[in-house]
């Protein structure tokens, strides 16, 4: 065994959302992209950091005395919360003591460097529960491909245990590295942010071109399953004609079914916790059931099998 | 317990070079019988028989045979021969001797030993003192006496079978004390216990005499031993054990001789680490992985020289026992997961030198196999949890690139069995060897739970046993009662009383069937048979079985419990368990087959009337065609239809019932039914006339006790496996045993695999308790029968044991190659 590692922020067992069954979805740190409805910003960079949880903060201020690196400073007025600069917390060594010094465990550290074989013994904790509602694991992120070897090795690790293997990418990946993974993927949720390449890289920071290419590849060169997933951001990539135009894509590189996830809010905190600004504003609220549902019937109409969040039940349209 | 298996071995399907060539040698080894035991026995019985007791001359014959047997070492680097014969055995003369009076040809498992005249001079003169002196000399006067029945009659009318052939002190030794304590241990225990007797008092012994050992809490032998029997019966433990150390020290000694003369310096140094190896076990508790190989194979093969025969001293739980050294040598890096398999395919090679003498009506029904089960899976006794390990890949990798005959790979299933070992059992059957075959781990438990009483941690520990039942290893006792021909009654039952091959009357007549005007009727007519013909099988065996007790095995006792601790042998119920391996039916898929025609045909549709059936039946169909036509048309076992399930079901739990009136030879009520067949549906269908299933006179029966008859299943596999747990109640019953055949194309690639273990799953689901595969295309079975030469190493499951396919009976072969096969 290898004594690769990976900076992995999140384990969470129980996944009902990222594949068939019931899976345990493993969170990499890092993403190439920066979209701004992110959930997991925490997760966008490539290093461990720390997150300040404000409601947890009882304001005793003793992580300030144990920082050596003069990163948390007080706030400017009485009852506010410590300030954390996070360009210098990113590069600390010393996160951990950091977390340990808050006593009302405030301070998290995210990111943790983990080997194949620690991962794995975690996840071979819920093999029964994959065998029996035919789940197994899925790689997510922030971007999962930005850690190709190490995907590599536990999807190699999680076959050679008959476990089923999923990936949710932003495909934002050379070919080369990226087929060599899915020779041991059984299943990809592919995110499609948008079909125009400008508006794409706005949203995103980078263009749509070698996105929309891997997904055609994948389809016909390898024997890896894809499932097409849209964030529907209201305002960003919402409109009818975008929602035509992916679907126009699906079906012309034989794409058989679509998930539609509607926005949600619940990445907010976490920007205050890693003291940055939310970039889509805060008046963007999630999409109507109505929407969704003329949303979800477009994709239909083109003959594809839709899902509003991945799990709608009693769709094999 | 981790849930994590390292394994870290070289990919490859062939042996290598070297065990190869043992493989080859051992399987190219000429059959002999070994008359040395034979001459040893004779004489201390003749010189000592009324001077000494059971446990003290069978452990002077074993103490005799190893100072005096021939040993030498060879390209086995494990350590010891059964016999002065790469491939031999010795008799068994106390069972019954006359059969091999002047006799040329004696049958082994593979194939057949020819006696020199010499040879046949001493069987005859041994023959002089154990022909009309052995078992069944002494069994057969009392039934007849008592029942005015000839037991010989019975078998030969095809009633029951090994009412004496195949007995004698069957043990489950508990290996994880010889390996990882050494008999040294053991010896020090009988020692302590003698020190502890009060040998003053005898002739009124005083059972409550000495320290209540701590352990003897659960089940209490029904009769204590007086204190000068538990001194005697130590004193031939120790004896025991001190000449299977002394026989593991002649080898050791035999090494070194070698090694003296050995020029090559790689095979010097592996015959001083197999001196070094045997100067330390089974005496000292093993060190190494190979040390524990080498003392597993000491107690077995000392086993089989005090007493072989089919299923005794099988592995058992050899992932768990062996656990210990393999970790602590693959941690310390003495040992490879490569050297490993190769060691167990050594071992492989040593369990198919095991083999004994069969009587040619034995080897009607109990050819080819030695029943050496081994168990893969299972749980964990302290916590519950899965218990399998590295050791469980190893083995069955090496079985996988092998492929020997034994030992049997049986997993103890249960659902916390990983997907991926599951996966690596169904690649070994899709070889096409039969191996593994499964059981139910929870049918196991409730089954003992139902019987016994004991702590969780002995209830948890299973293993499979003989051909498909189950045992709590190095606890259980070994009795096992007769085959039971389960269509015999009805025969009697439709001719009035009368074996209709020989017309003569047998036993009792309850009256002319036609006379019966239900259903009800004629159903509580045929129960007044079995009713009688149960009890008959049951008081011969249990007859049997007491007059066994003189024929002890005071090796195999000092290592099962609490025998120890009771001071008496497993023969006289020391055991902690009690196996309960009562009366083993088979046929009886073609009797709940022909109950459904006679329901259907003559008293639901009335289509025929019970006179013409029967008139059919005694004519075996000739001339009355047609209705052989009907009955074979009536519903079928194994199409999920309730109609004939349901009569079988009521079938075998009246059976049961009836069975389970009797105790077992030691008064105990710990006993149950078992079912399956080994090769019994062969004799017994040999001994049948025509059944009103549509079956002609002689025709073998069924295999095994859950499988349709072949061409009747006709609704596929998931209604064979409904039909299957609805038959017999395998909680009641010690055992049932179930096989299917696969195309081998069925069990190609990754899905299709996933699909049959979906199948397993949902057949332990629905409450099954066993089911064994075959996986070898018709057109191979066929080849091989025509060219046998050529298809030696072809190995197929036949009923609880797999076999080389070509040492098979030819109707047997017949019979397998007829199975349905399945495919999706």
């Amino acid at each position: 065994m290898s004594d690769l590692k990976a900076i992995i922020f999140n384990i969470q067992g129980f996944s009902i959302q990222d594949g068939p069954g019931i899976r345990t979805t493993v969170f990499f740190k890092g993403c190439p992209l920066s979209c701004k409805w992110c959930a997991n910003p925490e997760s966008q960079v490539f290093k461990s950091d720390i997150i300040h949880v404000p409601t947890k903060c009882t304001h005793c201020f003793r992580c300030l005395s144990f920082c050596t690196k003069g990163a948390v400073k007080l706030p400017d007025e009485i009852g506010g919360n410590p300030i954390f600069d996070h360009s210098i917390c990113v590069n600390c060594e010393d996160q951990d003591m950091c977390e340990h010094s808050c006593y009302s465990a405030a301070i998290e550290k995210v990111g943790k460097n983990m080997t194949v074989d620690e991962v794995m013994d975690i996840l071979l904790d819920d093999e029964p529960f994959f065998r029996k509602s035919g789940g197994g694991v899925t790689v997510s992120g922030g971007e999962p491909m930005v850690h190709p070897e190490f995907v590599k090795e536990l999807f190699i690790e999680c076959q050679d245990n008959y476990i089923h293997t999923a990936m949710e990418t932003c495909g934002y990946v050379a070919w080369d590295v990226f087929k060599e993974v899915l020779k041991y993927t059984d299943l990809v949720l592919y995110d499609i942010k948008h079909m125009d390449p400008e508006i794409h890289k706005e949203l995103t920071g980078v263009t749509n071109e070698v996105i929309l290419e891997n997904l055609r590849k994948i389809v016909s060169e390898t024997s890896t399953e894809a499932i097409i997933r849209i964030p529907v951001i209201p305002g960003a990539n919402d409109t009818n004609e975008n929602m035509h135009a992916t679907a126009q894509y699906a079906k012309e590189i034989g794409i058989r079914e679509v998930h539609i996830l509607p926005y949600h809010r619940m990445g907010m905190g976490k920007y205050i916790g890693l003291g940055i600004e939310y970039p889509l504003g805060e008046s963007v609220e999630s999409p109507s059931n109505e929407r969704m549902e003329t949303i979800r019937d477009i994709f239909r109409s083109y003959g594809l099998i839709c899902k509003i969040g991945g799990t709608e039940k009693g769709d094999s349209k | 317990m981790s849930r994590r298996i390292n394994l870290n071995y070289t990919k490859r399907d062939t042996l290598t070079p070297k065990v190869k060539e043992a493989k080859e040698k051992l399987f190219a080894a000429e059959p002999h019988i070994d008359t040395r035991k034979l001459v040893i026995e004779t004489e201390i019985y003749q010189k000592y028989g009324f001077t000494k007791s059971p446990n003290m001359l069978k452990a002077m014959v074993f103490d005799r045979l190893s100072r005096e047997k021939k040993v030498w070492v060879d390209e086995n680097p494990i350590c010891g021969h059964l016999t002065d014969y790469v491939y031999g055995s010795y008799f068994q003369p106390f069972r019954e001797f006359e059969w091999a009076i002047d006799r040329d040809e004696f049958a082994l498992q593979r194939g057949s030993a020819y006696a020199t005249e010499e040879e046949k001079e001493i069987i005859r003169k041994c023959g002089e003192y154990w022909v009309g002196n052995a078992v069944k000399d002494r069994v057969r006067p009392i039934i007849q006496s008592r029942y005015g029945l000839d037991v010989q009659e019975l078998i030969d009318i095809g009633v029951g079978l090994n009412f004496d052939d195949d007995m004698g002190t069957t043990t489950f030794p508990d290996h994880d004390t010889v390996i990882n304590k050494g008999l040294n241990y053991i010896i020090e225990r009988c020692k302590d216990y003698q020190s502890k007797l009060k040998i003053w008092n005898v002739d009124h012994p005083d059972p409550s005499a000495g320290e209540v050992p701590k352990e003897d809490t659960f089940n209490t032998a029904i009769s204590p031993m007086p204190d000068y029997k538990k001194w005697e019966f130590y004193e031939a433990c120790i004896i025991s054990c001190e000449a299977l150390i002394h026989q593991a020290h002649r080898y050791a000694e035999a090494a070194r001789e070698a090694a003296a003369v050995e020029k090559d310096p790689e095979r010097k140094a592996e015959l001083e680490q197999m001196a070094e190896a045997c100067d330390w076990v089974p005496a000292n508790p093993a060190r190494t992985f190979k040390e524990a190989i080498q003392s597993l194979w000491f107690i077995t093969m000392g086993g089989w020289q005090n007493l072989c025969m089919t299923v005794d001293h099988a592995p058992l739980r050899f992932p768990q026992y062996m656990y210990r050294c393999y970790k602590d040598d693959i941690e310390a890096g003495r040992i490879t997961d490569d050297e490993v398999i190769d060691w167990i395919q050594y071992w492989f090679l040593k369990v198919n030198t095991q083999n004994f003498v069969m009587s040619p009506e034995l080897a009607l029904w109990n050819s080819s196999r030695i029943a050496q089960q081994l168990t893969l899976g299972g749980l964990d006794p302290k916590t519950g949890e899965d218990a399998t390990n590295e050791l469980d890949y190893l083995v069955i990798e090496a079985q996988r690139r092998a492929q020997c005959p034994e030992p049997l790979l049986a997993v103890m299933y249960h659902n916390k069995l990983s997907h991926k070992f599951l996966v690596k059992c169904a690649e070994l059957v899709a070889t096409g060897i039969g191996q593994p075959s499964f059981h139910g781990q929870e049918v196991a438990m409730k089954r003992r739970l139902l019987h016994e009483s004991g702590p969780i941690e002995d209830i948890r520990n299973q293993a499979v046993s003989g051909c498909v039942q189950s045992v709590i290893p190095g606890m259980t006792d070994g009795a096992w009662e007769a085959r039971f021909n389960m269509y015999k009654p009805l025969e009697f039952m439709l001719s009035n009383g009368v074996d209709i091959k020989s017309g003569k009357h047998i036993g009792p007549a309850f009256g002319d069937p036609c006379e019966c005007k239900t259903w009800e009727e004629f159903y509580a007519q045929l129960i007044k048979y079995y009713e009688y013909w149960v009890i008959i099988c049951r008081d011969i065996s249990t007859l049997e079985w007491n007059v066994m007790r003189d024929f002890p095995c005071p090796l195999l006792s000092a290592v099962t419990y609490d025998c120890l601790a009771r001071g008496m042998d497993v023969v006289d119920g020391g055991a902690r368990y009690n196996w309960g391996d009562g009366v083993c039916i088979s046929g009886n898929v073609d009797t709940t087959n022909s109950l459904a025609a006679i329901k259907k045909l003559v008293y639901d549709d009335k289509v025929i009337t019970m006179d013409q059936l029967v008139k059919a039946i005694k004519a075996d169909w000739v001339g009355y065609e047609d209705i052989q036509n009907l009955c074979l048309k009536a519903p079928k076992y194994g199409n999920n239809d309730d109609y004939v399930d349901d009569i079988g079901r009521q079938l075998h739990a009246d059976f049961a019932e009836i069975h389970n009136r009797r105790p077992d030879y030691m008064g105990r009520e710990t006993i149950t039914p078992s079912a399956y067949s080994v090769t019994g549906h062969y004799p017994f269908g040999m001994r049948s006339w025509a059944s009103p299933d549509g079956r002609k006179a002689g025709m073998t029966f069924t295999d095994a006790t859950l499988s349709a008859t072949p061409g009747t299943d006709k609704s596929g596999p998931t209604a064979v496996i409904k039909s299957a747990v609805k038959l017999i109640d395998p909680v009641v019953y010690g055992s049932t045993h179930f096989n299917m055949k696969f195309h081998p194309t069925a069990l190609e690639g990754r899905e299709n695999i996933d699909k049959f273990l979906d199948l397993i799953k949902t057949y332990f689901d629905e409450g099954g308790y066993q089911i064994q595969f075959n996986c070898v295309t018709q057109e191979k079975l066929l080849e091989a029968k025509k060219n046998p030469e050529e298809n030696k190493d072809l190995i197929v499951r036949v009923a609880g044991f797999s076999a080389y396919f070509v040492t098979l009976a030819p109707p047997v072969q017949d019979e397998i190659i007829e199975r349905t096969s399945h495919t999706w």
